[in-house]
C-alpha cells in the first residue's frame, strides 16, 4: 500500500504541479501576495513618475529657478502659477462635473504688485538719499552765496523745492516708467479677474454683467449718432428748401 | 537763565505755532457751502446727453457782436474759469463787451465711454454751435479753446470752418512731441509718461476699465511737482488760514481739484495714442470719423496763447501751430503764468480785454 500526501496535485500546462489552495506552503502563499503587491506597487510608482514628469516637471523646474534666484523669482509669480493650473487640469468628461477653477481667485496679479511695491521702494529708497544730499549741497551753496537758511520754515522751502526736483528726475526716469508700466498691466489683470468672479455671480443670479451692459451701451451709442446724423440731414434739407424757396418766386407781384 | 540769553529759533517756534493756531481756528469756521465756485449767474441753453451749454448772464456785447463759444478741457471741470467772483475769466470776459457761452462737459459715466473725438466735435460742439447760431441769428460764432477745447476747437475749425468767424486757442498743443526740442524736468511729464507706455498698455486700460477715471489724471498731476502737492497742506495752508478770504480762495482752487470728472474711453485712447504718443494731429495723419484734421485747412483769423512757463503744454507744442495752420492771419502771443495761472490771475481784466481788441478788429 502506498501512503498518499495530503492534498491533491494539479498538473499545469507544462505538467508541472502546482500546489493547490489550502495547500501547506505558507511561504508561498507569503511570496505570492508580496510579489502581487510588488507588481501593484511598481505599477503605481511608474504612475507617480509619469505624472511627476508630465505635471509637475515645468513646476519643480520653475521653482528650483526661484529658490536658485531670487531676484528673477520676484519678477513675477505668474508663469509659476500658470504651470500649477497646467499641472493640475484634467480633461472633459462628459458625464462627471468639471471642477470651475474660474470661481477661485487668482492670486497672480495681488502677489506681483505686493511684490511690485518692494521694487518700487528698493528703487526709490536712493531717491531719497540722493535728495539729501542735494539738500546739503543746497544750504552748502546758499551759504557760499552769504544767503541764510537758518530759519525753520526756509528749510522746509529748500528741502521741498530739493525734493520735488529730485522726485521729477526719479519720475522722467527709465526705472520709474517700468514700474509705471507694469503695475499698470497688473493692476488691469486684476481688474479683470475681478470682474471675470462678479460676472460668473452675477450671472448665477439673473444680474446683468458689465459684459451685457457694454452691449446696451454700445447700442445706445450708435443709436446716438444716427439720430444726430438724420438730425444734420433735416437740417441740410430744411435749409435747401428755404433757399429753394427764396429763389422760386422771382415773378411774383 | 541768564539775563539776556535766549534759546535759538524759540521765537520762531512760537510765531510758528500761533499762525498755525490761527490756520486751524479758521478752517474750523469754514463749511463745504462756504466755498462757493462758478458763482456768476448763468443761463442754461441746451443740452445734449449729459453735456451742456450755458450763457454766462454778464456783461453786453458792446465791443464784439458775434458770440464767444469757450470750450474747456475734459480734464477737470470748466468751473476753474469761473472760480470766484474776482478772478472769473468768463464774468471778465463777457464783462469786457461780449456775449460767452460755456461747454459743460458734465461728469460722464459708464455709459459715455464709446464717446470719442467724433462724437465730441461733430455731434456736441456742433449741436451747440447750431444752438447759437439758431438762438443768434448768425450764420457764424467765435471759438475759444484752452488746452484740450483747443484741440477741439481745431478739430472743428478744420472740419467746420464754415461756422467760424474767428479763432482763440491758449496753452494748447499741437505738436505732442514738441518737449523733445528742449526737455527740461519741470516740464511735459504728461509727453514723457504716455510715450513709456506701450500702445497696447493703452488699450488694456481702456479695455478694461472704459472711461479713465478722472483721479488717474489727478495723480499724474500730483506726479509733475510730487512733493509740493503734499507740501501745500501745511506751508501754503497756513499762510492762507492767516486770512479768511485768502482762505476761501485756496479753498475753492481745492474743491475745483477735487472735481476730476472722468475722462470718456473711445476718447481718452485717442488722446493717448493717436495724439500724446503717434503725434498726429501735428503730422496731419488724426482722423475723426473717417476724416482727417488738416489744420492747414483751418482758414479763419487764430489768435494763439502760450506761455513759457506752462508745465502741463510746454511751450514748444503749442508755438508748432505756427508751422501748420492754414490761416494766413495768424497771431501768437506769450502770457504769463502756469498753465492755468491766467484763468485765474488777478490780471483777469487784461487778458480778456487782449482777447476783445484783437476780435474786435475782426
Amino acid at each position: 500500500m502506498t501512503g498518499t500526501r495530503t492534498g491533491t496535485r494539479e498538473n499545469g500546462p507544462d505538467g508541472t504541479g502546482t500546489q493547490a489552495s489550502g495547500g501547506s506552503d505558507p511561504f508561498g502563499m507569503f511570496g505570492a501576495s508580496l510579489s502581487a503587491s510588488m507588481e501593484a506597487m511598481t505599477a503605481w510608482s511608474r504612475t507617480w513618475q509619469s505624472l511627476l514628469e508630465a505635471r509637475g516637471g515645468p513646476s519643480a523646474s520653475l521653482m528650483m529657478g526661484a529658490l536658485a534666484d531670487p531676484t528673477q523669482g520676484l519678477q513675477s509669480v505668474a508663469p509659476l502659477m500658470e504651470e500649477f493650473r497646467r499641472a493640475l487640469a484634467l480633461p472633459r468628461f462628459a458625464d462627471l462635473p468639471a471642477p470651475n477653477g474660474a470661481l477661485l481667485p487668482s492670486p497672480e496679479a495681488a502677489v506681483d504688485l505686493m511684490m511690485l511695491v518692494q521694487q518700487y521702494l528698493a528703487a526709490v529708497m536712493p531717491v531719497w538719499v540722493k535728495a539729501g544730499e542735494n539738500f546739503q549741497a543746497e544750504v552748502e551753496a546758499r551759504r557760499a552765496r552769504g544767503e541764510t537758511a537758518d530759519l525753520l520754515a526756509d528749510g522746509m522751502d529748500i528741502w521741498n523745492g530739493v525734493l520735488d526736483r529730485t522726485l521729477m528726475e526719479f519720475n522722467r526716469s527709465q526705472d520709474f516708467a517700468a514700474l509705471q508700466q507694469r503695475m499698470l498691466r497688473l493692476a488691469m489683470q486684476q481688474r479683470q479677474d475681478l470682474r471675470r468672479r462678479a460676472e460668473m455671480a452675477a450671472e448665477a443670479i439673473d444680474m446683468p454683467t458689465r459684459t451685457e451692459m457694454l452691449d446696451v451701451y454700445a447700442r445706445l451709442h450708435g443709436l446716438m449718432r444716427e439720430v444726430h446724423s438724420l438730425r444734420r440731414e433735416v437740417r441740410a434739407l430744411k435749409a435747401g428748401g428755404a433757399s429753394s424757396a427764396d429763389h422760386a418766386a422771382p415773378d411774383a407781384p | 537763565m541768564a539775563q539776556g540769553a535766549s534759546i535759538p529759533g524759540l521765537k520762531e517756534l512760537a510765531e510758528f505755532s500761533q499762525r498755525a493756531a490761527t490756520a486751524a481756528a479758521q478752517l474750523g469756521t469754514v463749511r463745504d457751502e462756504d466755498v462757493d465756485v462758478a458763482a456768476t449767474p448763468r443761463e442754461k441753453i441746451a443740452q445734449i446727453n449729459g453735456r451742456t451749454l450755458y450763457r454766462i448772464a454778464a456783461g453786453t456785447p458792446s465791443r464784439v457782436e458775434t458770440p464767444i463759444l469757450v470750450l474747456y478741457a475734459m480734464v477737470g471741470s470748466w468751473q476753474i474759469l469761473d472760480l470766484q467772483p474776482d478772478r472769473s475769466f468768463l464774468r471778465s470776459l463777457a464783462e469786457a463787451g461780449s456775449t460767452v457761452y460755456v461747454v459743460d462737459w458734465g461728469h460722464p459715466t459708464p455709459a459715455d465711454q464709446f464717446d470719442d473725438f467724433s462724437d465730441l466735435v461733430d455731434i456736441y460742439i456742433d449741436g451747440f454751435v447750431e444752438a447759437i447760431r439758431d438762438r443768434n441769428g448768425i450764420e457764424q460764432v467765435n471759438l475759444l479753446g484752452i488746452c484740450q477745447g483747443g484741440v477741439l476747437s481745431l478739430c472743428y475749425s478744420a472740419l467746420h470752418g464754415e461756422k467760424i468767424r474767428n479763432l482763440v486757442t491758449c496753452v494748447t498743443p499741437v505738436d505732442f512731441h514738441g518737449d523733445r526740442c528742449n526737455e527740461q524736468v519741470e516740464r511735459g511729464f504728461m509727453n514723457v509718461w504716455t510715450r513709456n507706455l506701450e500702445a497696447r498698455d493703452i488699450d488694456l486700460m481702456i479695455d478694461t476699465i472704459g472711461n479713465v477715471p478722472g483721479g488717474v489724471g489727478g495723480v499724474l498731476f500730483s506726479m509733475m511737482t510730487p512733493f509740493r502737492s503734499l507740501a501745500k497742506y501745511n506751508l501754503t495752508l497756513m499762510e492762507a488760514g492767516q486770512d479768511r478770504d485768502k482762505l476761501l480762495n485756496f479753498l475753492r482752487m481745492e474743491k475745483w481739484l477735487a472735481d476730476r470728472p472722468d475722462h470718456t474711453g473711445a476718447s481718452a485712447r485717442q488722446w493717448l495714442k493717436d495724439l500724446y504718443q503717434d503725434n498726429r494731429l501735428y503730422s496731419g495723419t488724426f482722423e475723426i470719423g473717417g476724416r482727417t484734421v488738416d489744420l492747414g485747412a483751418i482758414t479763419m483769423p487764430v489768435l494763439n496763447f502760450y506761455t513759457e512757463t506752462d508745465h502741463i503744454i510746454p511751450a514748444p507744442a503749442s508755438k508748432a501751430m505756427a508751422q501748420v495752420i492754414g490761416a494766413k492771419d495768424y497771431t501768437e502771443a506769450p502770457i504769463t503764468g502756469g498753465h492755468i495761472g491766467v484763468f485765474v490771475s488777478r490780471g483777469q481784466a487784461k487778458f480778456s480785454d487782449r482777447i476783445l481788441g484783437w476780435l474786435e478788429t475782426r
